[in-house]
């Protein structure tokens, strides 16, 4: 009986074993890749600050997750995308002009992240319950903020310069009319002479230095830059 | 055919045509009928444009027969024409002009894409689109969903840019097709 023996350097994998190795190969590196994707988010979320420091907020499936605190969250996160292509639209700005307005959305948006921090910080520290106020906080500055990063950076004007006055000395309150109309208790913003309103439509409120005169309301068409108007009372 | 016999063909009267037809989204770019969504929707549609023109090219090193060549161009140009009017017609459903203050003084009519679906508690009877978004400091996301804004703007962009790929693309294979 005789027994052939060869060595491993001899034996060459044929053209078909080849092929196969380099499919396995293509397939492992696909489902790599794909697993990679599909694998969960992760339990805490990181943030990074313009200086450079770390947030960790809990992510979805954490057990101190807040579902209010994580949609805030997700909005930082379209907040962020917003804001850089805000900047890539903004190259034909006063280069001084881009960098102001970006510095202030940047501050701004480390301060809702900080906000949400503090808000989970609190049931973390404390016994009561997470601080719903900060984060109705957070979400009205990022809600406001990505409203900021819509408005073109073209040379369209938004907001323009407004005067508004009324026949005596009196206390100016404003809301958008679409607001006003939807809400039964609608948040009245308080107007400064001269200041810049989005253009639209607003619900004004007057309301006599004179307590004992009665407020009146009176809807306004802001269009125009600058736009003035007296606010009189129906029948004056 | 090589790179050089395209560009002669190019020279060539028809080669006018072609590309007065890629031309097409630049026209509309000026006469500001081009999606307002990406801001370079007309440069988009104009590359679709010169890659019809190559892969014009590409079918007729493929197809020898003219009349085959012929029909593949019409039936192209007749999808170009279909996707063009619901283009015009998704146009005037999806996108609202605003007349806003400019930095120099004047006034500009603004472009504002608006959706379909309107968001939970408002109402569209009575009131027009514009009064919507007066009414809404012109903020499109205040009125409807998200989602419904975001497919209207895709749905602008994929229109606009196969309406011109198709019209390229039929254009250049008649004009081939007739130099067989």
């Amino acid at each position: 009986m005789t027994i052939h023996v060869c060595s491993a350097s001899s034996i060459k994998p044929t053209k078909s074993a080849r092929n196969a190795y380099i499919c396995f190969a293509l397939f492992s590196v696909v489902w790599t890749l794909l697993a990679g994707c599909a694998t969960k988010e992760p339990l805490r979320e990181r943030f990074q600050a313009e200086s450079g420091a770390v947030v960790e907020l809990p992510g979805e499936g954490s057990p101190d997750f807040d579902r209010n605190a994580g949609e805030v969250t997700s909005q930082i996160r379209q907040l962020d995308t917003a804001i850089k292509d805000w900047q890539r639209k903004s190259t034909h700005m006063d280069p001084a002009l881009a960098s102001e307005i970006l510095r202030i959305l940047r501050e701004s948006r480390d301060a809702a992240v900080q906000d949400i921090a503090l808000a989970y910080r609190i049931p973390q520290q404390t016994s009561g319950p997470i601080d719903n106020g900060l984060i109705a906080l957070a979400r009205n500055s990022v809600a406001h903020l990505l409203e900021t990063t819509k408005s073109p950076t073209t040379g369209f004007k938004f907001e323009v310069s407004t005067v508004i006055t009324s026949k005596n000395s009196a206390a100016i309150h404003y809301v958008p009319l679409g607001e006003f109309e939807r809400s039964s208790s609608p948040d009245w913003q308080s107007y400064t002479k001269g200041q810049l309103l989005r253009i639209g439509r607003y619900m004004f409120r007057v309301q006599p230095a004179d307590r004992s005169r009665r407020a009146f309301t009176q809807k306004l068409e802001i269009l125009r830059e600058p736009s003035e108007h007296e606010l009189v009372p129906r029948g004056m | 055919m090589s790179l050089q016999e395209q560009i002669e063909s190019l020279k060539s009267t028809w080669g006018v045509v072609m590309a007065a037809v890629a031309a097409g989204p630049l026209a509309l770019w000026t006469s500001d009928l081009h999606p307002p969504w990406p801001s370079s929707s007309a440069m988009v549609a104009t590359t679709a444009c010169a890659a019809a023109i190559w892969f014009s090219f590409s079918i007729q090193s493929l197809v020898d027969r003219p009349n085959v060549l012929k029909f593949f161009g019409t039936v192209s140009l007749a999808i170009g024409l279909i996707l063009g009017v619901y283009y015009f017609s998704a146009f005037g459903r999806y996108v609202v002009s605003i007349e806003v203050p400019s930095q120099d003084g004047t006034t500009v009519q603004t472009p504002i894409v608006v959706g379909s679906e309107p968001r939970p508690g408002i109402t569209m009877s009575n009131n027009t689109t514009r009064d919507l978004l007066l009414d809404n400091q012109l903020i499109a996301e205040r009125i409807w969903t998200e989602e419904s804004i975001r497919s209207a703007k895709e749905t602008l962009l994929a229109l606009f840019v196969s309406c011109f790929f198709f019209l390229t693309l039929g254009a250049t294979i008649v004009t081939l097709s007739q130099r067989h």
